[in-house]
């Protein structure tokens, strides 16, 4: 018989012999069980109390079980492989636990003060104290949708061509231009909203506007993008620009049809986290964006409100309902962003088919 | 798949290449390597056939084939390197002494102890210097070596024909060295922890040719301590370094191996047509 008449007779079936069989998994689970009644029973007749003892006990029993466990099967090298792993998921669930947390706190208080003309209403109509079936946040959707395209459309530019140029020009003064860089992301957000107040507004007849406050806050994106997008233009293969310099391309055009679209996803990211550093800011907002409880189409005159605005009004209201207004607004913030997000993905990545 | 029942295959594994060739679940050699009816997919593209090789202690196998073959994907079946790719999945069975390498309960990590890899593009360790990469293998396998670890780094960097043009720089980085120089020290840093078995995936294609003939010399010399496979593109180099050749082809459909034999028999007569072609240059 040769090999390929095997192959007609009896087709193989695909396997993953690397992937745990179910045989294996019963005692993995079956040690997280009896981690699990360890747990409960030491809490229950030591002095040691509360979540976190709950907590913790079962991170030591699981994880000493898991690695006696491979100790029993493979050996001490592999027991030390396994404890590391159940440090790196420890970790993992130490550093989520508060988001998550955080996440839920949101969506319980902030449902309380949903209904679905939170969504259509302004506050011309309603005012903190009012029952929460009064009012909403229409006008702060918009203010903060303005000032989110706004700010990009400020800071993108001036980010992407200033990290071009310490990346490809790699000009003279790309050193004093990255200490800049790196001293403007530890600007304090509260100041970019002082400088454009007492540049701006406080010398000149200029009112607190959306592209007022929209500058504050670009102040505050440029040196994440920045960063960003440099950190993903060295990324791009050297190869790259020396295959497009090699056909006679200039600079200019390599940097533009070869260098930039190789990064487009990593740029992309940078949009997404510079967006994700302003999108919540309020501090910048106080002294540029004037007040609005209306719509304001018009983004060079005039007050206007944004989402985070609106929750520091709620909150320094004080009272019950304007609390609840507060958390419902950081709720639609939360939600805002995540759409924004979820939709830059969708449209920015490109599909790139790989046989 | 059906038609190839009567394909020339057939005949090709007649003779010497027989002993070479075993279906799966027929007993095995007990030493050496041995692939027993391997399959590869990658997501639902399966991208090896059902290959069963045997690789004879003390042997040189060459893998050639034209690009997209699966030699590549073969090889990295043969020290469970092929797992590392999320959608990968495979069937059959690879021995090493008569044991199943994907058996489980398997201590992976021991496997690819014993079965070293040297791979296309040289990857010395960049944080470490000449000497630490050498012993790099020991290290990272927490073995404690009893012997002296500075004979061992010479008895290594002279096996791997790397210790005269190193010996007064041990302690520089290894990124200085050439690139057929940073090839000879990941042989070496393979050869530290003395494997059973070393695959080679095209080690000299970025090579030339003074290195590609001192690594050739370094393959003849550790064929007399261990069993060696090589994928190469080079027709002259399998001619030269190994004693068993396999052909491998993916005629549109998946890769399979076509014909295996002794190498001077493969490219004197080769039994089947495409193997013919293949090696007389006519296409590939």
């Amino acid at each position: 018989m040769t090999t390929a008449s095997i192959t007609a007779k009896n087709p193989v079936a695909p396997r993953k012999p690397w992937k745990a069989t179910k045989a294996e998994l019963i005692p993995v689970v079956g040690a997280l069980a009896l981690a699990a009644i360890l747990d409960v029973v030491v809490v229950a007749v030591t002095p040691m109390k509360g979540k976190l003892a709950y907590a913790l006990l079962f991170f030591i029993f699981a994880a000493g079980l898991q690695m006696a466990l491979k100790w029993r099967n493979l050996g001490r090298r592999a027991a030390i492989d396994s404890l590391a792993g159940s440090v790196a998921i420890a970790g993992a669930a130490i550093a989520f636990t508060p988001v998550l947390s955080l996440l839920a706190t949101t969506v319980i208080k902030g449902a309380k003060g949903l209904y679905p003309g939170f969504f259509i209403h302004d506050m011309s109509v309603a005012n903190y104290q009012s029952p929460l079936n009064q009012g909403g946040v229409v006008q702060a959707i918009v203010g903060t949708l303005y000032l989110i395209v706004l700010a990009t459309a400020i800071s993108l530019p001036l980010s992407v061509l200033t990290a071009l140029y310490l990346t490809e020009i790699r000009g003279k003064a790309s050193g004093f231009i990255q200490f800049l860089v790196q001293a403007m992301s530890g600007i304090p957000s509260v100041v970019a909203g002082i400088f454009i107040y007492s540049a701006l507004l406080l010398t000149t007849s200029l009112r607190g506007s959306t592209i007022m406050a929209a500058l504050a806050l670009a102040i505050l994106m440029i040196p994440t993008v920045t960063r960003t997008a440099q950190e993903v233009l060295l990324l791009v293969p050297e190869d790259l620009r020396e295959a497009g310099l090699a056909l006679g391309a200039t600079q200019w055009k390599t940097v533009a049809t070869i260098v930039v679209p190789a990064a487009r996803n990593g740029l992309i990211t940078a949009v997404i986290l510079g967006v994700a550093r302003i999108a919540g800011e309020t501090a910048p907002l106080l002294f540029t964006l004037g007040v609005s409880n209306k719509i304001n189409w018009n983004p060079f005159s005039g007050g206007q409100s944004a989402l985070p605005y609106y929750v520091w009004s709620g909150l320094g209201d004080g009272t019950e309902l304007g609390i609840d207004r507060a958390w419902s607004g950081i709720l639609v913030l939360l939600m805002l962003v995540l759409t924004l997000f979820v939709v830059a993905r969708i449209f920015g990545t490109r599909k790139v088919k790989i046989k | 798949m059906m038609s190839t029942e009567n394909s020339p295959q057939t005949n090709s594994l007649a003779g010497v290449a027989a002993a070479r060739v075993r279906e799966p679940g027929s007993a095995p050699l007990g030493s050496g390597l041995e692939a027993r009816g391997v399959h590869a997919w990658f997501g639902s593209h399966l991208a090896l056939e059902n290959v069963s090789l045997d690789f004879a202690a003390g042997t040189v196998t060459a893998l050639i084939g034209p690009s997209g073959c699966g030699k590549s994907t073969f090889i990295r079946t043969l020290n469970r390197m092929h797992e590392f790719i999320p959608s990968a999945a495979m069937a059959g069975e690879v021995l090493l002494d008569g044991k199943d390498i994907y058996a489980s309960g398997t201590d992976v990590t021991r496997i690819r102890l014993q079965i070293g890899m040297v791979f296309q593009k040289p990857n010395p360790f960049p944080s470490m210097t000449i000497g630490e990469n050498v012993l790099a293998g020991l290290k990272l396998a927490q073995i404690k070596y009893d012997g002296n670890k500075d004979d061992l780094m010479e008895e290594t960097l002279v096996r791997a024909g790397l210790w005269n043009e190193v010996k007064d720089r041990l302690g520089a980085h290894a990124g200085g060295l050439s690139g057929g120089q940073q090839q000879r020290l990941c042989i070496a840093r393979s050869l530290a922890v003395n494997p059973k078995v070393l695959l080679m995936d095209e080690p000299c294609s970025a090579l030339d040719p003074g290195s590609t003939l001192r690594i050739e010399d370094t393959i003849s010399q550790l064929s007399k301590t261990m069993t060696i496979v090589i994928v190469t593109h080079n027709m002259q180099q399998a001619a030269r370094v190994s004693d068993y050749t396999a052909f491998f082809l993916a005629d549109g459909g998946p890769g399979q191996m076509i014909e295996v034999g002794p190498t001077n028999e493969m490219f004197s007569r080769p039994k089947d047509e495409r193997t013919e072609n293949y090696v007389s240059g006519r296409f590939g």
